[in-house]
């Protein structure tokens, strides 16, 4: 039981942090980012290819963080930024779009197999007593994602932070105030960028990546996402985690086969009972 | 005071964005009026296209009869598509699960006994159904999470088929017993049966939106909750779209599963719902042309991309990016002017829902 | 003469706002003006007999029926129609196809009906388009009904969005700024467009929010006047707009607000 709450709150911690990516670019960019778990996952492999070069374990890291930023500012800069003023549905369409083709490229250099992302703690385990046992990298997940979590909100906190939820709050107000909208998407896609390449880093060091992998992540990501109703991020780290809990429990008690019919209809219920999300918390608002 | 407003009103001004409508609506149907100017040139353009397609079979090989059928099915499922997105506004995901509903209750109902024909309207009338179900809460909710919502059960019903193997022979897929027209070569059978059927289905759905349906359709696309004070549920006709959008997309499952003579649930998922975006946004709108310009396009591409191999998913994701990033507004954009689009704008005004 | 609509001690607040206190209004058949600064709740009362805000307390009464808590859309096929401060018209739409899409009131036949475009449909909606089209001509703009609708300057759509409202046959029309961003001749056709229709429907009742002082007094034989949520005056607008309570109501809002 207590295994099935980790592995829970492991695998929650992932969506969570993918939510939160999601959320801080849609509110601060405007764009809903469909590429955003293929974007992780490019990030991710550079990491492991530089780790498989001989580096140590904190280089990789370093690596894949650092290419996770540039990559999101890139896609800004040289695509999303030209296409704001299109609207919800040609951006979601191109972010898609570009989901192909992130998956594919990954697919030619790096091929399909999966993949791990070396940790020093690999393979270890802590004794909890009554026999049960928990991954290191597992509470490595949860740990992280609650760091991740947080240091999302004290950004938000920051007078740059501030700036982003005024352009969330009200674009046009905020370009006449003069603040550079188009320093802060680079900055929020940055910073989604990061985020996402830490999810997927998170998911390599505890399980097993591949190319298929994104398409399920992406998926529970915009469910946590919803969760929060695009706006609070507390509601969507929260929710995150509790989608992995009962995703969790279904494929322990159920059958692994019903799990993503599961987050499917939960997140279907929370639509239906909950049509704004859970929302509280820190908010970046949008009028 | 007189002066500044005649000065404001002197300009042919577009309506500012409290006007506007979501992006491929920007094109979507201009009713009868719009068509009026051209009705006869169209209807003779129909006929004629309609011969030519009536003897394609007599002097084409079996491939191109065979990409020439497809082609149309895709073209009678982005119809129905494009009922949801671009007249109702509502991007509703679920349109790929709905197709597939039509395909294996199709599939099923030969089985079980039930002649072809008749299973094409009984399966599009429970995807109607199933569409409405699904539909219910979810006219509620705004753009977006409209959006997620009906994703997820889309999914969640393609997740079932799997689930149902006992009816559906589960995730290896099932055999689809093919109906042929007597005396007629099976290739050649299946084509005119999707001709019909598509012909039919188009003159239909024209039909309803050329008229007043259409035109309250739109006005609840563009007005939203403030349709109501024009003595209409929004509510109601959303649910409406949902429902025959569900309908159209099964009618067009039926015949798909009739063509590819396979059917296994892996075809409908994102595989599907991905050229089904592209296609009805590619066509842009307008009740005739806009799904057989958009359907077509697909067709091209996935055929022209099949001997890529590995870069195929490349090559679909590039052109799609390409295609948007140009074309923001579709194909039929080309033709009209580009409306400045705010569905971004309606989002936010969605929260008076 | 049968009152229209009756405002009883309306009360509306939005969080700790409020926005209407203590609303008493009559509104009778013919024109009825509904003047006060930005802000004051104007657009509220509109929202409120229209169905589309609920009051906290009180009761609006339609032609003696109570309209709180009912829908929109209800309120609307009991005949009221409205109009928006931004045109709300279809782009895509010709003129003439969003002026038909004002007739809900007597959507009578069912969808089935509608959808497969059957005889009693479609005799329908030829008579739809007669009157639409006359509709649109005394209004001045029968030049183009085929014309899209966003082919059309702002003041034209305002006053195509008010043909649209008409062709419900309302017994209640609400006009939100009819004329705000409109010219001196657009201003005429719809005076003398609207002043045809009231005569042809003496049961009706118009009730206009306005900033032009001069149209309101052209327009209305009664105005009420409306200051942070409280009617502080009615009557005739020559006595309204010369009282002092009125005019420092105005000139305060004004000077505070640099309007």
């Amino acid at each position: 039981m207590l295994q099935t709450i980790v592995s829970g709150l492991e695998s929650g911690s992932w969506f969570a942090l993918l939510g939160l990516a999601i959320v801080v670019v849609m509110k601060a960019a405007d764009v809903p980012n469909f590429a955003m778990a293929e974007m992780g996952l490019v990030a991710t492999y550079v990491g492991i290819s530089v780790a498989g070069a001989g580096a140590p374990f904190w280089l990789a890291v370093l690596a894949t963080l650092l290419f996770g930023i540039v990559l999101g500012v890139l896609i800004d800069v040289a695509l999303m930024r030209r296409l704001s003023r299109f609207g919800h549905f040609p951006l979601l369409l191109m972010t898609i779009g570009l989901s192909l083709a992130l998956n594919a490229l990954i697919g030619l250099i790096w091929g399909h197999d999966p993949r791990s992302f070396p940790a020093p703690w690999s393979g270890a385990s802590v004794g909890v007593g009554g026999g049960v046992e928990i991954g290191v990298s597992q509470i490595v997940s949860i740990v992280v994602g609650l760091l991740g979590a947080l240091a999302i909100s004290a950004f938000f906190r920051s007078s740059t932070g501030a700036q982003m939820r005024a352009v969330a709050e009200n674009r046009a107000t905020a370009r006449l105030v003069g603040v550079s909208a188009g320093r802060l998407s680079a900055i929020a896609w940055g910073v989604g960028g990061l985020i996402a390449a830490v999810t997927v880093m998170l998911q390599a060091q505890s399980a097993l990546v591949s190319t298929l992998s994104p398409t399920s992540l992406i998926i529970y990501g915009f469910v946590a996402a919803t969760m929060g109703g695009f706006t609070s991020l507390i509601g969507t780290f929260v929710g995150g985690l509790v989608l992995g809990v009962i995703q969790q429990f279904v494929g322990t008690y159920f059958s692994t086969a019903a799990q993503f019919s599961v987050a499917l209809l939960v997140v279907f219920l929370v639509l239906v009972l909950r049509p704004d999300g859970f929302t509280r918390g820190v908010r970046l608002r949008d009028v | 005071m007189s002066e500044t407003t005649e000065a404001v009103t002197d300009a042919t001004l577009t309506p500012s964005a409290s006007v506007g409508g979501a992006s491929i609506a920007a094109n979507a149907g201009a009713g009868l009026d719009a068509q009026r100017g051209s009705g006869l040139r169209k209807g003779i353009v129909a006929v004629v296209a309609l011969a030519l397609l009536f003897a394609v079979p007599f002097v084409a090989n079996a491939y191109l009869v065979f990409v020439i059928s497809l082609t149309m099915v895709y073209a009678v499922s982005t119809l129905g598509f494009n009922l949801l997105v671009g007249w109702s506004g509502q991007i509703g995901l679920a349109h790929a699960a709905l197709f597939a509903i039509g395909a294996y209750g199709s599939a099923i109902g030969i089985d079980a006994g039930i002649p072809f024909l008749v299973t094409i309207p009984l399966a599009g009338i429970a995807a109607a159904l199933l569409a409405v179900v699904i539909g219910f809460p979810a006219v509620r909710l705004r753009g977006f999470f409209l959006a997620i919502a009906t994703l997820a059960l889309g999914m969640a019903i393609v997740e079932l088929i799997t689930f149902a193997r006992p009816l559906t022979g589960g995730g290896a897929g099932m055999n689809v017993t093919v109906f042929a027209l007597p005396g007629i070569k099976n290739s050649a059978s299946t084509y005119f049966v999707v001709l019909a059927i598509a012909a039919i289905m188009f003159f239909l759905v024209r039909r309803a939106l050329v008229g007043r349906f259409g035109r309250t359709l739109q006005a609840v696309r563009d007005l939203g909750p403030l349709a109501g004070s024009l003595g209409v549920s929004p509510l109601r006709y959303r649910l409406v779209a949902f429902g025959l959008s569900g309908f159209i997309a099964a009618v067009a499952g039926t015949l798909y599963a009739q063509l590819q003579t396979f059917i296994f649930p892996a075809m409908f998922g994102m595989n599907l719902l991905v050229p089904m975006l592209v296609m009805v946004f590619v066509g842009g709108a307008g009740s005739l042309w806009g799904p057989l310009i958009g359907a077509a396009f697909a067709v091209v591409l996935i055929e022209f991309f099949q001997d890529l191999g590995d870069q195929q998913a490349i090559a679909y994701g590039l052109v799609l990016m390409v295609v948007i990033a140009l074309l923001p507004g579709g194909l039929t954009s080309l033709f009209r002017s580009v409306r400045d689009s705010r569905f971004g704008a309606r989002l936010r005004r969605g929260r008076q829902r | 003469m049968t009152t229209v609509v009756e405002f009883r001690g309306v009360d509306k607040s939005f969080g700790g706002n409020v926005v209407l206190e203590g609303v008493d209004l009559v509104v009778e058949p013919g024109f009825t003006g509904l003047i006060g600064p930005n802000g004051a709740g104007k657009t509220t009362c509109l929202n409120v007999v229209s169905g589309y805000l609920r009051p906290d307390a009180g009761d609006v009464r339609l032609r003696g029926r109570s309209v709180v808590g009912t829908s929109p859309t209800t309120v609307a096929r009991l005949g009221v129609s409205r109009t928006f401060q931004t045109p709300r018209l279809v782009p895509n739409l010709s003129a003439l196809e969003n002026v038909m899409v004002g007739g809900g009131r007597h959507h009578r036949l069912g969808h089935i009906a509608e959808l497969f475009g059957l005889p009693a449909a479609r005799h329908d909606e030829r008579a739809q388009r007669e009157r639409a089209r006359d509709l649109l001509a005394t209004f001045g703009l029968g030049a183009h009904p085929q014309r899209q609708a966003s082919g059309f300057p702002i003041g034209s759509q305002k006053i195509i969005e008010v043909t649209r409202g008409l062709l419900n046959d309302p017994v209640l029309l609400l006009l939100d700024e009819p004329a705000a961003g409109l010219g001196a001749e657009d201003v005429d056709t719809l005076v003398e467009g609207l002043n045809g229709w009231t005569r042809a429907h003496p049961e009706a009742a118009v009730m206009i929010i306005e900033h032009d002082l001069e149209l309101i007094t052209r327009l209305c034989p009664r105005v009420a006047v409306l200051h942070f949520g409280r009617i502080i005056q009615a009557g005739a607008p020559k006595d309204v707009l010369r009282d002092p309570v009125v005019v420092e109501a105005y000139l305060g809002a004004d000077v505070a607000a640099g309007d």
